[in-house]
């Protein structure tokens, strides 16, 4: 799993290729939300679309990375969530906490 | 010995994430072969990754010492995965639901709750020394 960080004003854009499965890559993700947040970054999409799937342990990056967004004010918006993601979060009943669009341009529109 | 109908394929792997991949892709093979349209054979794929990292993270610490043997079985309508790793085991019964309220928005604790929720049955055994399995199991 690898990630990009891009931004768009004043929102990170954060685009994740690869199967979010825990371990390294997911603390390199996390890392990097705490890292803009010292920043003063508040406004955070994290973008899909490289991202067929996810396990429990993925889950709980995403979570994390909810929790410490919230915890500082901001936003946190997902775009192009894969059937299958969305599938997990309904199963875990959180498909109501995370913001999803289909696309970065529609997450954007909504800041 | 293995049909297009029914067949079973059993693999020892390390305890490292890098499995899940093709643990996902052959539950998908496997349950197509049982008969499973695409919704059902996503949910089955889930579950496997689930059972598999719960055999690599929590069973085993992911120790390059201990091995996690994934055991397929599929016959006409049927799907069956066993898990088997080299850990200490866990208390079933204190195993808590993730939707609670007040458990909702930690982030760990899904995996036994994805498995329960999509497959017909899960079932573990554990016994002292022996690593606990894990056995899940859906009809069409």
């Amino acid at each position: 799993m690898k990630f990009k960080t891009k931004m768009e004003g004043d929102v990170a854009i954060i685009r994740i290729s690869g199967n979010l499965m825990g371990g390294a890559d997911s603390d390199g993700v996390r890392n990097e939300i705490k890292r803009l947040l010292e920043e003063g970054s508040r406004k955070f999409i994290i973008d899909l679309k490289g991202v067929p799937w996810i396990n429990s342990t993925g889950l709980g990056t995403l979570m994390a990375i909810y929790t410490s967004v919230q915890r500082e004010e901001g936003v946190l918006k997902l775009t192009h969530v894969s059937d299958r993601i969305r599938s997990l979060f309904m199963i875990t009943k959180l498909l109501t906490i995370f913001d999803t669009h289909p696309t970065e341009q529609e997450a954007l529109d909504g800041f | 010995m293995s049909d297009a109908a029914s067949g079973v394929e059993e693999l020892v792997l390390p305890s490292e994430l890098d499995i899940l991949e093709r643990m996902d892709s052959l539950a998908g093979k496997y349950g197509k072969l049982a008969g499973f349209d695409d919704g059902p054979l996503m949910e089955i794929a889930i579950a496997v990754v689930e059972a598999v990292t719960n055999a690599v993270v929590h069973g085993n610490g992911m120790s390059a010492d201990k091995e996690v043997t994934v055991r397929f079985e599929w016959s006409s309508c049927v799907f069956q995965v066993t898990v088997h790793d080299e850990g200490g085991g866990f208390d079933i019964d204190r195993v808590c639901d993730p939707t609670d309220p007040e458990r909702r928005m930690g982030t760990s604790g899904r995996g036994i709750y994805i498995m329960r929720e999509v497959m017909d049955s899960v079932v573990f055994e554990m016994g002292e020394g022996e690593g606990t399995t894990v056995t899940l199991r859906r009809t069409v």
